[in-house]
């Protein structure tokens, strides 16, 4: 009988590993091995910008609206808006919903670690939950596609910084696919349940409500036709509560701001003090497109309107494509999260978008099912270095990426 | 469990859609907030944030017997430019309305306001503009252009503050005139205030 080498039965070992896991749990693996990998080179990058050396990781990442809900999760929202002139003149947090907020003074309670890290935390364990749910679902909704691709490709994808920020993309994204995945395996209640905290993240969250709404009134029509009346007077009694829940995250905020501030649209209102530019999404898209200012795309102080107004074509095309496919949830769902933030003008707009999580698994879908999957090595390459370069920029605050 | 799957929960649903319809007319009909939080925020009359705190202190500034508008405070010039007004340059400021509003702070006394006014008409010597109280119009005046004049009003006492309206017969945007490129509907242009004693 021949020796077997030590590197043979190592491999064996590692095959045998293997199969005894499911692949579920290799793509949870997967994904955390992934999300360490990007942390590690995150720390790399950051340290690498100027100045970064000094400061941790968790405090570089801590830009923008960042320093908002560390706030919030500190002192609770505000009385009322800033009295003293300066640059936050007239604001208040009052646009910034609470479940992340909360969930980050829970996580600093818990840990005892400082609000940043704490919010870092929150978000890539968010960020792993997406992954792995999108995974999932896009295997529901494409059983060709490749779940290790779809998480390797999320977690490269340039504008996926996002979700690795104290910010609330994650989480939003993890509800977000939460949400689809049960409305697409039929359980509407507890579709409802995640809708309702999506609800609370962000005023988007909202839009599940009438996506739930459609697919009651489907089965509705379809017990009306089976069993009459009755049948369709029993899904409508069932139906009652999952629509109250739904929208329940964001019913709830505003009874607290009635509460607090005496306004329970505050959250809307207070934006004016932002003094950003809005219209009708129409306008404003074509405002930006023809300021024909792409120079400034990635400038440190300002904007680029026509980057923008870009960025939506991207993801005009992207619905289109869910259009034609008839994924009319998920089209809905990116068509709305397109125009409502084109009512409060451009900046942002791109972060809104491209960490958008419909945007980011049909992106890769796109990808996957086209001639383009035979250069998906390089496009994971090329992200590579786009987003390390995205995180340098971002501990320096460059305006693009607010 | 039947009972509480096909009464409770529905029942339960019915009432938190109830509650939700209550909150959206509370968020719609009934703010409960001050009159600057309403008028900045929700009714967006004013253009700029007048903080409740600020209101005292923009009250004593605009009681000083005499003022410039460049000069003033943030805070003053937000309670006195209630609307109709363009940004507040270094030589005053010009109403960009057909109707351009002050509001002025309390007092009981009968007074007499003094206004330094400018004004821009085009193809005309004056301007005429009738100063309003409420709607009852206290004197109406006529405002050569580019030249410094001084008015006199007599403000009525009240407890609340009291908001003057300027209705400007002849307001013009220089652009449409092919006088430079300012698209502002310019009326009169307000430099400064001052409180003169009352003659009796």
């Amino acid at each position: 009988m021949l020796r077997r080498l030590p590197d043979e039965i190592a491999v064996n070992r590692r095959s045998a590993v293997c199969r005894r896991l499911s692949a579920n749990q290799r793509l949870a693996l997967l994904i955390l091995a992934l999300a360490a990998a990007r942390l590690v080179l995150y720390a790399l990058s950051a340290a690498a910008a100027p100045g970064g050396a000094t400061v941790p990781l968790s405090d570089a990442l801590c830009q923008w609206d960042c320093g908002w809900y560390q706030d919030i999760a500190i002192y609770g929202y505000e009385l009322s808006p800033q009295p003293h002139p300066g640059p936050t003149f007239g604001q208040a947090d009052w646009p910034f919903f609470p479940l992340f907020p909360l969930l980050l003074r829970a996580a600093a309670a818990l840990l005892s670690y400082s609000d940043a890290l704490s919010g870092m935390i929150v978000a890539n364990l968010c960020l792993c939950v997406f992954v792995y749910v999108a995974a999932l679902y896009l295997r529901r909704m494409t059983p060709q596609t490749s779940a290790p691709a779809l998480a390797i490709f999320l977690f490269c994808f340039p504008y996926s910084l996002y979700l690795s920020l104290p910010y609330t993309e994650s989480l939003y994204a993890a509800l977000t696919m939460l949400s689809f995945y049960c409305i697409a395996r039929g359980n509407l209640l507890p579709a409802s349940l995640f809708a309702g905290l999506l609800s609370a993240t962000r005023v988007t969250g909202v839009l599940l409500t009438p996506v739930i709404a459609v697919h009651f009134l489907k089965r509705m029509f379809r017990a009306w036709r089976t069993h009459g009346l009755a049948g369709a007077f029993a899904v409508f009694r069932a139906a009652l509560l999952p629509l109250a829940l739904a929208p329940l995250g964001l019913f709830a905020f505003m009874l607290y701001l009635y509460r607090h501030v005496g306004d329970a649209l505050a959250f809307i209102h207070v934006q004016r003090a932002w003094q950003r530019a809005g219209g009708d999404p129409f306008t404003v898209f074509t405002g930006g497109l023809f300021s024909f200012d792409l120079g400034n795309a990635f400038a440190r102080n300002t904007a680029s309107g026509t980057y923008c107004a870009l960025c939506a074509i991207a993801g005009a095309l992207i619905t289109a494509r869910l259009f034609s496919q008839r994924r009319y949830v998920e089209c809905w769902f990116l068509a709305m999260s397109i125009i409502l933030p084109l009512t409060h003008g451009l900046p942002s707009f791109p972060r809104y978008l491209f960490a958008n999580p419909i945007f980011m698994v049909f992106l890769f879908d796109a990808i996957w099912s086209s001639k383009y999957r035979a250069f998906f090595t390089e496009i994971i390459l090329a992200s590579i270095f786009l987003q390390l370069w995205m995180v340098q920029l971002w501990t320096q605050k460059y305006a693009f990426l607010y | 469990m039947r009972f509480f799957t096909n009464i409770i929960c529905p029942l339960l649903g019915l009432l938190l859609l109830c509650a939700e319809v209550g909150l959206i007319f509370l968020g719609l009909f009934r703010p409960h907030v001050s009159q600057n939080y309403y008028n900045f925020f929700i009714s967006q009359q004013q253009s700029c944030w007048l903080p409740d705190s600020a209101v005292q202190q923009a009250e004593s500034e605009l009681a000083a017997p005499a003022y410039n508008i460049a000069n003033l405070s943030a805070a003053a010039r937000c309670y006195l430019l209630e609307t109709g007004w363009s940004f507040v340059e270094s030589s005053g400021v010009w109403s960009d309305d057909k109707i351009a509003h002050i509001q002025l702070p309390p007092s009981p006394d009968l007074r007499v306001l003094q206004l330094t006014l400018n004004a821009f008409a085009p193809g005309k010597e004056t301007q005429t503009v009738a100063v309003l109280d409420n709607r009852h119009v206290l004197k109406t005046i006529h405002v050569p252009q580019r030249e410094i004049n001084l008015f006199q009003v007599e403000v009525p006492p009240s407890v609340k503050p009291v908001v003057l309206s300027f209705d400007i017969a002849n307001p013009a945007e220089p652009a449409a005139l092919g006088q430079g490129n300012d698209s502002r509907l310019l009326g009169i242009q307000l430099i400064g205030l001052a409180w003169v004693p009352l003659k009796h």
